[in-house]
């Protein structure tokens, strides 16, 4: 999220989130670690998502590392405006129509840190961080001995779309580094195929909800505000 | 400054406002040096943005295939050659 990015940050947020303005000129994503050649193409959601995926994983070694990226809208911007061209007959510009992909993120991700393992690009609408939890674990399990860098991010839409779809109203992006072994703090996930909630936390982001939970040091966590929810028990906290 | 001059550094700041060189300035493109692989380091997407420029800004068709395109884009120079040249605007 713009101007928010240290652990101290996201506390400072979570505490005061309904009061925190967001000024999105504050703080760009840090991206002095993309090559000025590769970083030129890329649109503001992957700089974000890259720079975000780099702050979490610059210390692991990447032939250790598969990847699950995430995001709702994807590159709407590039595609929008691709698709203004053809609606008025323009050509199309082959740097932008290779970069309009929905996984545009973990294709250079791979380039950039030339790790080669699997990697998945979801995209479950607005609960796409829940999906990609599970994706994570699918890939720890298949992988044995692999950490899984999950990366969810998404940014508004233009003010057209907006009465289609529920876009977050800033840009955002969350990396969090997965794994079986004892590092960290310890989760459980539970699947639950219920009632509908009504106790959800506002209309934040999943994944900002369970970054604030994070924060918070609380046990339980459930995400989805529909039959299927999902359940995070941090197993590091009492209660 | 000579039309030839005036046509190169058109070109060079088409080029970089294109293919978006972010950190480039004018100046520090050369006339002679080669577009593509050791000189500026443009790949195979700029060659195809550079052709749509081409094709918008001086309404040059390019021909697909034509063993004289790795010619006409070989450096500023050779480009601003074939615009003369070629340009219909």
């Amino acid at each position: 999220m713009p101007g928010v990015s240290l652990k101290k940050d996201w506390e400072n947020w979570s505490k005061e989130r309904d009061r925190f303005k967001i000024n999105e000129d504050s703080l760009a994503p840090f991206t002095g670690f993309i090559p000025a050649m590769q970083k030129r193409r890329l649109s503001s959601l992957s700089r974000m998502a890259l720079s975000t995926a780099y702050d979490c994983t610059k210390n692991e070694p990447m032939d250790r590392l598969t990847t699950v990226f995430s995001t709702h809208h994807g590159e709407f911007q590039p595609t929008y405006s691709l698709l203004l061209k053809a609606v008025h007959h323009e050509p199309f510009s082959a740097s932008q129509f290779s970069h309009s992909v929905h996984n545009t993120a973990a294709g250079q991700f791979s380039i950039l840190f030339n790790n080669r393992l699997p990697s998945t690009t979801l995209c479950a609408g607005d609960k796409g961080f829940s999906y990609s939890l599970i994706e994570t674990l699918g890939y720890l399990k298949r992988f044995p001995g692999k950490n899984v860098l999950l990366t969810h991010f998404d940014e508004p839409l233009p003010p057209q779309f907006v009465k289609l779809e529920q876009p977050p109203s800033f840009a955002y992006s969350v990396s969090l580094l997965f794994g079986l072994g004892s590092r960290g703090e310890k989760l459980d996930l539970i699947f639950e195929n219920g009632t509908e909630r009504k106790d959800s936390a506002g209309n934040l982001p999943e994944a900002l909800e369970f970054i604030s939970w994070l924060t918070e040091n609380k046990k339980h966590l459930h995400l989805g505000r529909d039959r299927f929810s999902l359940k995070v028990i941090n197993k590091s906290q009492q209660k | 400054m000579s039309d030839a001059i005036l046509l190169e550094k058109e070109l060079k700041t088409l080029l970089i406002h294109h293919l978006k060189l972010e950190d480039i300035k004018e100046e520090d493109i050369l006339s002679e040096a080669p577009l593509f692989g050791d000189g500026l380091g443009l790949d195979s997407i700029d060659a195809l943005e550079l052709g749509l420029l081409l094709q918008t800004q001086y309404g040059i068709q390019i021909q697909e295939n034509s063993d004289k395109n790795d010619q006409y884009f070989s450096s500023v120079k050779a480009l601003a050659e074939f615009v003369k040249n070629n340009r219909q605007k």
